[in-house]
């Protein structure tokens, strides 16, 4: 008989009842001695078959899932258990050294929890390699697991650092900056040399999602610069040895930052203009009640303003983009220094280009930003002589209101179509000077601040132009289809004297109220101001001077309020619009055009 | 024909340019101060981070020349499993806990290090001869044997400096021989593979005790145990 033959095939056992195996197995080992191996061996088998059938074997296979040191000095493992094969179950850990023959147990069983195994200081050596295995033992057997091979320079994961503590510093020039400061965790020895300790530190504002990392190698404090005052921010740290684990991210500690007050620059923060809100943007300028309300519309009538000074205004332009819609009563502080910063085109235009034409695409908002101190202000002051042109400096696409030149005192209407600033910015005086003098066909576009939805076309087109960052090069569209913009220029209001059978719109500057000194050259009778060149967009007229007001007429007129002629005039409310700028303009001043409005003036005196 | 004339060349210009690249990608820039006989000039605070540096760097690669060998060679846990696998660096008698390190003298940690960088200045030599005739080692493992070799050498006489600065006139301790080069050479692959797994585990275990000493030693010299 087989000693491997299964006990069904025995002779006499054909049930699956104990009775009858124990029967055929008695008779067996009665038969015959030669044959009582194989019928120990069977009853070794029924006997592990009657444990099955009561659920009970030996143990499953353990596993040992990690060892952690936490100073290089101590170290501890953790089993999983496995199967106690339904009968209580005992575990014993076993370990040998590298180059050692001897077996040793666990010294602790105890300290580090169930089913771990905790290796003091006597016990622990580095540089050496322990073969630790864990082996099950319950009363039907056991288990050993796999042997697992450690060095303890590798599984240590510290505590975290420990305290933590923020500060709010300055530096000389008064830049401020958080200094973070931490210490090692308490049980790892750094001082001697034996734990070489690197760390990280993450913070993050209360309110962001992302957490930003700094590692900060082996030094125990941090400093950070360019934090936004008013916020809170919280900072954390962990470390790790120099070959091992992170701990945990350590304690949080936070800590606002001050608000510094800042120097008083009516300018605005630069980080506003990167969020792109416009509104936060100008209220920080110190604009009030901005964007107007539509109740403002009553007062958006007359948008060409009539400016009693010589200065040269722009004429504002609006789109639904701009807050600046219009013009709704901001004031303008006439002794704000705001925006004063540096005038000149020179410096910052030729930052970006060596053109004169630059076009930066970055507003250079504090510099020239001003509140308009008249609801009726449309028209952008021009600045006084010595100071040049205004120009900006800003990511286009997200600022929706331009700078203003400063003046004493005027009407400055904050809001201006961009190509209404740019077209301030400007070359030399003289060069607008001469060729405003060879202008021969001249566009001047008074923009409708008011009529925000028929400007938004129009002003549409002009912001589009600078949507891109890379504006620079590009010629302004609006200048190309003799698109409407801007540009100062005097004071001037049109009114519309009639519509001749052309279907042209005569428009004759307005009489001065008072008696002001007139401009020169400002031409007393009345002529045919101009005549509509086209019709952009439906709802843009493109008018163009009349060959007989060829001249710098356009420049010499003051203008006036238009609002009761126009406002009579349905079709006049439909934008009449110059476009001031000549091709002649564009070429000599480059590829941007802007008009300085000081040439402008110059040219009337 | 002339692809086939050109191409010992360009492969030997490749084999140039890859092995450049490699060294190039491991090679850290330590503030390597040149060999000169005024070593003197330099402070004992740069002799020591110049030799914690290099040591640092030596260290990383045995690691890596240790986890790539037993990753291609000696996968099978057993190699490690034997019993007989000492170092010969072991009867150095070296302190292998924090306890036993800050109740050694300086000194005999000086010596100490000497000592373990001594003992693997031939084996190191040997080291580079058989890896590069071990059949499936890559051309990485191969010269991060060779740079372990050169660096060890560096560092050798680093360490000599900074015993003479410490303790002028100290006598260098003796050193053990390597006797391991008859397994490395077996003609039983397995014998040479757990041989050299051995080796190379040793001398990881080495390169890092080194590096340990020297920051600790550092501590104790300059900063008074208080780093």
């Amino acid at each position: 008989m087989s000693e491997n033959k299964p006990l069904s095939e025995q002779r006499c056992c054909w049930g699956y009842g104990e009775e009858p195996l124990i029967h055929c197995l008695y008779q067996e080992t009665g038969a015959n001695m030669k044959e009582s191996m194989p019928s120990a061996l069977a009853f070794i088998l029924l006997f592990l078959n009657i444990s099955l059938l009561n659920g009970q074997s030996p143990p499953g296979k353990p596993e040992i899932y990690k060892c952690r040191s936490p100073d290089k000095e101590t170290f501890t493992c953790w089993w999983n258990p496995g199967t106690d094969g339904g009968l209580p179950t005992n575990y014993s850990l076993t370990y040998s050294k590298e180059g050692e023959k001897t077996t040793h147990e666990c010294p602790d069983y105890e300290t580090s929890g169930p089913n771990s195994c905790f290796f003091s200081k006597q016990y622990t050596s580095i540089w050496k390699i322990y073969v630790i295995t864990v082996i099950a033992t319950n009363q039907m057997g056991s288990s050993a697991s796999d042997p697992l091979y450690v060095d303890v320079t590798y599984i240590v994961e510290p505590e975290p650092p420990r305290n933590l503590t923020l500060e709010v510093k300055q530096l000389k020039d008064k830049k401020t900056y958080l200094w973070i400061k931490w210490s090692p965790p308490t049980i790892t020895d750094v001082k001697t040399g034996w734990f070489t300790m690197e760390y990280e530190i993450r913070l993050k504002s209360e309110e962001a999602d992302e957490w930003e990392v700094h590692f900060t190698g082996q030094q125990t404090h941090f400093k950070v610069f360019d934090l936004y005052p008013g916020q809170k921010y919280i900072v954390q740290t962990r470390c790790k040895p120099d070959h091992g684990y992170w701990s945990r991210w350590g304690q949080e500690n936070s800590i606002e930052i001050p608000n510094v007050p800042g120097p008083k620059i009516k300018g605005f923060d630069t980080h506003l203009l990167e969020k792109g809100k416009s509104e936060e943007l100008l209220t920080a300028l110190g604009c009030q009640d901005f964007p107007p309300t539509s109740d403002s519309e009553d007062l958006l009538v007359e948008f060409l303003e009539v400016d009693d000074n010589e200065d040269v205004q722009l004429m504002p332009s609006h789109s639904k983009e701009y807050p600046g819609q219009g013009v709704k009563p901001t004031h303008l502080d006439p002794d704000n220094d705001s925006g004063h910063g540096s005038y000149d085109s020179h410096s910052l235009l030729s930052e970006k280009c060596e053109e004169p034409q630059v076009y930066p695409p970055a507003f250079h908002i504090p510099e020239i930003l001003e509140k308009p101190e008249n609801p009726e202000a449309n028209i952008p002051p021009t600045q006084d002589a010595r100071s040049s042109t205004p120009y900006f400096h800003a990511d286009v696409s997200k600022w929706s209101t331009w700078p203003l030149l400063p003046s004493q005192h005027m009407t400055r209407s904050p809001y201006h179509s961009i190509a209404d600033v740019c077209k301030l910015a400007g070359g030399p005086v003289d060069t607008l000077a001469s060729f405003l003098d060879k202008a021969g066909k001249n566009v001047l576009k008074f923009s409708k601040t008011l009529e925000t939805e028929e400007e938004k076309v129009a002003e549409q087109e002009k912001k589009k132009s600078f949507h891109s960052e890379t504006k620079q090069n590009t010629s302004w569209p609006l200048l190309q289809k003799n698109a409407p913009i801007v540009y100062a220029k005097p004071p001037d209001y049109v009114e519309i004297h009639k519509v001749n059978k052309d279907g042209v719109l005569s428009l004759f500057p307005k009489q001065k109220e008072n008696d002001q000194v007139e401009k020169p050259g400002v031409p007393e009778t009345s002529k045919e101001y101009t005549k509509v060149s086209g019709v952009m967009d439906d709802n843009i007229l493109v008018l163009v001077p009349d060959s007989r007001a060829e001249n710098t007429a356009l420049f010499a007129e003051s203008a006036k309020k238009v609002p009761p002629s126009l406002e009579q005039n349905q079709s006049a409310k439909d934008l009449a619009s110059f476009a001031a700028t000549s091709n002649n303009c564009r070429l000599q001043l480059g590829r941007l055009d802007y008009l300085d409005p000081t040439c402008f003036t110059h040219s009337f005196h | 024909m002339q692809a086939h004339l050109n191409q010992p060349c360009s492969w030997m210009l490749q084999l140039l340019l890859v092995s450049n690249l490699l060294l190039w990608e491991y090679v850290v820039s330590l503030p390597l101060c040149l060999e000169i006989e005024g070593s003197n000039e330099l402070t004992i605070e740069e002799l020591f981070d110049d030799a914690i540096g290099m040591a640092q760097y030596t260290s990383n690669l045995t690691t890596q020349i240790s986890e790539e060998f037993d990753e291609n060679f000696a996968k099978s846990l057993g190699y490690k499993a034997r019993n007989s696998s000492t170092c010969h660096t072991a009867s150095l008698l070296t302190p292998e806990n924090n306890e036993q390190i800050q109740q050694t003298q300086l000194d005999d940690l000086l010596k100490g290090m000497i000592s373990i960088s001594r003992a693997w200045y031939h084996p190191l030599e040997k080291l580079v001869h058989e890896v590069a005739a071990l059949n499936g080692a890559s051309e990485t493992m191969l010269l991060k044997v060779k740079e372990v070799e050169e660096k060890n050498q560096e560092l050798l006489k680093k360490i000599k400096e900074i015993l003479v600065r410490v303790h002028p006139g100290a006598e260098e301790n003796v050193y053990p021989a390597w006797m391991g080069l008859a397994e490395v050479r077996s003609a039983n692959e397995d014998t040479r593979h757990f041989a050299l797994s051995n080796i190379f585990r040793c001398l990881h275990s080495d390169t890092d005790k080194v590096a340990t000493y020297l920051e600790i030693v550092k501590c104790r010299v300059i900063h008074n145990n208080n780093c």
